[in-house]
């Protein structure tokens, strides 16, 4: 009994939460000089191989995640648990809960502790890539379906937004229709769809002069007379232009005329870069049409530990407002 | 233009606190706060004007958080100096200024992009404004703990020592919530409505709670373990340089998501 008192006097303790605390502080700090979760010969090739085959077997490559960080973690909450528990027996004793702000910023962060840990070991997540009319599976039997995805850019070309417009269907029945911007995901049960990102790819149509065509993707090429022709880029703003549209013309709002960049090799090394729109000719060949194909990049997530740590923000809120009030009022700060 | 003023301003000030500080007064000067006091004005207008040019509140950037920072702090010093009256230390009030001169000139220089550019769709919350503003009015708390602490390790005098440490103590007492509210909560929150991750340990986020964590250990310190003098104004100080780290040194020496600011 003396010895589970002890212990209890050893767990509960300010000075074990201080060194905890700074262990925490400084292992974590010194997980940031390490690039997480790379290959191994990314950390054998940048730190030499007795680096590398330490940072790997403390698993400070994945150091978050790592069992030294899980038990120092660990050993934190038991202590904060303990004093928790502690300060408010102590308080009980008293008959007193006039310093209850610092106990609920305790209990926020035992609870923010416990759905970090959920967090960590239940969350889902997929990412996804879809196309206009494109659909993905969702949990429950559901499924998403992009209907249209609209991209609009700012003048000097940074994205200004990027919205998917989805529908989501069970049983071959449309349920709903949603837009899903980003700051502004979608709720479906338990499941939040975010919208991440988006890519663009286009698609060269030629014309030959006996009239075949044919078509060229981003990063693919073909060779005519010796010389090697690349498209390998898309220049401009394509964020007006959909496809099967005719390209507008410059503006204020659209400074650099969309185009395609095709490289011209000889003897494999870069020779001319054409700067093609609808009607131009490379070489032989007219250019017929580009088609540009635009996908959004969804984030699926399903994380049952949110709930616990939004609480948990609420409590460390409201314990910290209330001891900042209750120390003013008190005149200790 | 009107930030450039908002510096000359502060320089101005910055140089009556440091002949009132070379002559050994004992008392502050009774002008300078007033100068600290219009160049936050100035530069909390440079922002309103910035925010009316995005349409949005202009904290997205490096830049508008320097104005941003520098401005809070010299509301600071100058609500400190305007409670703290006579009994004023110079050094402290001086060592805020000329970190709030630093933060403009750091600002002016060609490390920050000075053209007001709307935010891209990631910067387009609420919740963004609220993780920038709460964290950046804490850390102005925190540069006044810093002075303090600074002030309290130079000082042999023990009532000096008395009024810094408490003036440390206060600084922190009111940092340490904002603080938390914006650098780690609404900062989360934030992060769980873009990306559906409110935590990612991405450098700028792990410093942060590193920062949270030294400034937790100075309140227990100070207030459970009841402990004043160096100890705490040294961890004060460690506070601070982790602090700023945070602020600058992540952005420039570690990569992560915090590449905008």
């Amino acid at each position: 009994m003396q010895i589970l008192k002890e212990l209890y006097g050893i767990l509960k303790s300010v000075k074990l939460a201080a060194i905890l605390l700074a262990v925490i502080g400084v292992s974590a700090a010194l997980s940031t000089l390490v690039p997480q979760r790379e290959d191994t010969p990314y950390y054998t090739e940048r730190y030499g191989p007795l680096l590398a085959r330490t940072i790997t077997y403390l698993h400070f490559d994945v150091f978050f995640r790592s069992p030294l960080f899980l038990l120092e973690s660990g050993l934190f909450f038991i202590n904060l648990a303990a004093c928790t528990a502690g300060r408010i027996a102590k308080q009980r004793k008293a008959g007193t809960f006039k310093r209850f702000g610092p106990d609920l910023i305790h209990i926020g962060i035992l609870v923010l502790m416990a759905g970090a840990m959920v967090s960590l070991f239940l969350k889902e997540e997929e990412y996804i890539w879809l196309s206009r009319g494109e659909a993905v599976s969702l949990p429950g039997g559901r499924e998403l379906v992009l209907t249209s995805f609209t991209y609009t850019a700012y003048a000097d070309g940074r994205p200004r937004d990027y919205i998917s417009s989805v529908d989501i269907r069970a049983g071959g029945k449309t349920e709903r229709s949603a837009a899903i911007r980003v700051n502004r995901p979608l709720k479906i049960g338990p499941t939040r769809v975010y919208q991440d990102s988006y890519r663009e790819d286009a698609a060269l149509i030629l014309r030959d002069d006996g009239g075949k065509k044919y078509a060229i993707r981003l990063g693919e090429g073909f060779i005519f007379q010796d010389r090697t022709y690349i498209l390998a880029g898309m220049e401009g703003d394509w964020s007006t232009v959909e496809a099967g549209e005719k390209m507008e013309e410059d503006t204020d709002e659209n400074p650099v005329k969309p185009a395609v960049l095709v490289v011209e090799l000889t003897d494999g090394a870069p020779a001319r870069t054409h700067r093609l729109t609808e009607g131009d000719t490379v070489s032989s060949f007219f250019v017929e049409a580009i088609d540009v194909t635009r996908s959004t990049g969804l984030r699926i997530v399903r994380d049952p530990g949110i709930l616990p740590v939004f609480y948990a923000f609420g409590l460390i809120g409201i314990g910290l407002a209330y001891t900042l009030i209750h120390h003013t009022v008190k005149g200790g700060i | 233009m009107i930030p450039t003023i908002a510096f000359i301003i502060l320089i101005a000030g910055l140089a009556v606190q440091s002949v009132f500080l070379l002559r050994e007064k004992k008392n502050p000067d009774r002008f300078s706060h007033y100068l600290l006091l219009a160049s936050a004005l100035l530069l909390f207008a440079a922002t309103v004007q910035r925010s009316v040019r995005i349409r949005f509140p202009a904290l997205t950037g490096i830049f508008e958080s320097l104005l941003f920072f520098s401005g809070i702090i010299a509301l600071v010093l100058f609500v400190y100096r305007v409670k703290a009256g006579e009994n004023t230390p110079p050094f402290i009030v001086f060592i805020g200024t000329l970190f709030s001169v630093i933060l403009l000139a750091v600002a002016s220089s060609p490390l920050t992009g000075k053209n007001p550019l709307p935010p891209v769709p990631a910067l387009r919350s609420h919740w963004l404004v609220l993780h920038v503003s709460f964290a950046l009015i804490g850390e102005a708390f925190f540069t006044l703990g810093f002075a303090a602490s600074v002030y309290y390790l130079v000082s042999t005098d023990k009532e000096k020592r008395r009024r810094a440490d408490r003036t440390i103590y206060r600084a922190i007492g009111i940092g340490y919530p904002l603080f938390t509210a914006g650098a780690l909560i609404f900062g989360a929150i934030w992060a769980q409505y873009a990306w559906g991750s409110y935590w990612s340990w991405d450098p700028k986020e792990t410093w942060a709670l590193v920062t949270w964590v030294v400034y937790t250990v100075y309140l227990h310190v100070r207030i459970i373990m009841k402990k004043s003098g160096k100890t705490p104004a040294f961890i004060a100080i460690i506070g601070f340089a982790f602090t700023m780290f945070t602020y600058f040194g992540v952005n420039y020496l570690l990569t992560g998501l915090h590449s905008y600011g």
